[in-house]
């Protein structure tokens, strides 16, 4: 925060912080939670009921985060917000994809036919060995986790680079 | 600093398309490979002592990845649990574009439960279960598993059988009639039964005192129909009591019924007056 923002009275500088708040956080929201869940409509009937309410908590965690990290901007906080974000998008990874490890099981129909009688109803288990995307999602949060310790040190290294104005009351 | 910073930027950014189009290709690709593995109607045949129930599927890779070391198996049990068969289909590599079809062959060999302990499949109805397990590599990264359990009701050819309650009628001076009610019903859905029954009876001492075979004809969800084997008998061979044997032979199977004894009623009969002089 330079001296010129620091001069401007606290309504002034904290409607802009606000606004954008609140722009990001719909963006995010519309990027997270609103176009996967237009692409993945068609597949939430075969998901488990599960899956659907890791979306919700997704875009949340999503959306709370950027929400803040706008509010905290040019501050300290938002890069350590950014990194814990990173976190939380790793550990929601890991619960959603069941450590790498997908074991679903869906109900369908079969027809009946002539020679096995009425309708038969097929259980089918699908299980997913997905630990190598699991490995490449882990490695873009790490990637942007690295990214925003970078940013925090630099932040701190900017702050100390900065001349420090010393106040006198008076000259002898 | 900076210089790294931008570049980690661009770099999560570059990795993060990638992997969304990564997960949006495999996603449509999986979608298309699910419904493009669903089973057909099965058939149904019978050859050389086997019924065979066919699963025709087509495996259309229209997807963005090759898929590799597909392995589809199949394992039928029947109700008390034992193992009928057991069929792998291995396809090594599916391109993408390309339709590989294959046919899931179950095979119930008659034969080889007539003469293994199941032949109580002969007699019991029940359901078998279809374990069936694809498992594949998609995308060569991916390994992927899938199994699907069915049930399929398993109708006795021999359902309900029964023979014995022999009775003797007086043939003449120096035979015997042996009536043998034999009758069962053929719940199969596709065996059609043209059988020939052999009964063989037998007296203490071991030895074969008459044999008769008759042939017998039963289609397939048939009811129950009682048939009657008549063995005439030498009466001076006969003793009080002895053993019957009953094999059931079909073109797909051969099954010896256990043996069973007989008590050999007093039967009145006259000696034939000679005149005298």
């Amino acid at each position: 925060m330079d001296e010129a923002e620091k001069r401007r009275p606290l309504w002034r500088r904290l409607v802009p912080r606000v606004l954008r708040a609140a722009v990001f956080g719909a963006l995010e929201f519309f990027i997270m939670f609103y176009i996967p869940m237009m692409l993945l409509q068609p597949l939430m009937r075969v998901f488990p009921v599960g899956y659907s309410s890791l979306i919700y908590v997704f875009a949340a965690v999503e959306v709370s985060f950027t929400v803040a990290g706008q509010l905290l901007s040019g501050t300290i906080f938002q890069h350590g917000l950014n990194v814990a974000k990173m976190l939380a998008r790793v550990f929601i990874f890991v619960h959603a994809l069941n450590g790498g490890l997908l074991d679903l099981t869906m109900p369908i129909g079969m027809g009946p036919t002539q020679e096995l009688g009425p309708t038969q109803e097929l259980v089918i288990r699908l299980a997913v060995d997905l630990r190598v995307y699991l490995a490449m999602l882990i490695s873009i949060d790490m990637v942007g986790m690295a990214q925003g310790i970078l940013k925090a040190v630099n932040f701190m290294a900017e702050g100390a680079e900065k001349p420090v104005s010393v106040g006198h009351k008076g000259s002898t | 600093m900076k210089q790294a910073i931008r570049f980690l930027g661009w770099a999560a950014r570059v990795l993060w398309i990638v992997v969304i189009i990564f997960s949006i290709t495999a996603l449509l690709s999986g979608m298309n490979l699910l419904f493009s593995i669903m089973p057909r109607e099965p058939t149904f045949s019978l050859s050389e002592g086997a019924a065979v129930m066919s699963i025709p599927f087509v495996l259309n890779n229209t997807g963005y990845y090759d898929i590799t070391d597909l392995n589809v198996t199949t394992l039928v049990t029947d109700h008390h649990g034992a193992q009928i068969s057991r069929a792998t289909n291995v396809v090594p590599l599916i391109p993408r574009g390309n339709c590989t079809n294959a046919t899931l062959s179950i095979v119930v060999n008659l034969t080889e439960i007539a003469s293994r302990d199941l032949t109580y499949l002969l007699l019991e109805d029940g359901n078998f279960t279809l374990a069936t397990s694809v498992s594949l590599r998609f995308a060569y990264a991916i390994p992927l598993r899938m199994s699907l359990n069915a049930t399929m009701p398993w109708g006795a050819p021999l359902h309900n059988f029964s023979v014995g309650g022999l009775s003797f009628d007086l043939f003449n001076l120096t035979h015997l009639k042996a009536l043998i009610p034999l009758g069962f019903e053929n719940h199969s859905p596709f065996l059609d039964i043209n059988a020939t029954v052999r009964f063989e009876l037998y007296n203490d001492t071991g030895g074969i005192i008459g044999s008769e075979t008759i042939d017998l004809h039963r289609p397939p969800n048939s009811e129950f129909e009682e048939d009657r084997g008549e063995v005439l008998l030498s009466r001076l061979d006969a003793t009080p009591s002895g053993k019957v044997r009953v094999y059931f032979e079909t073109p797909q199977f051969r099954y010896e019924l256990p043996e069973f004894r007989y008590e050999l009623p007093e039967l009145p009969y006259e000696l034939p007056v000679i005149p005298f002089g």
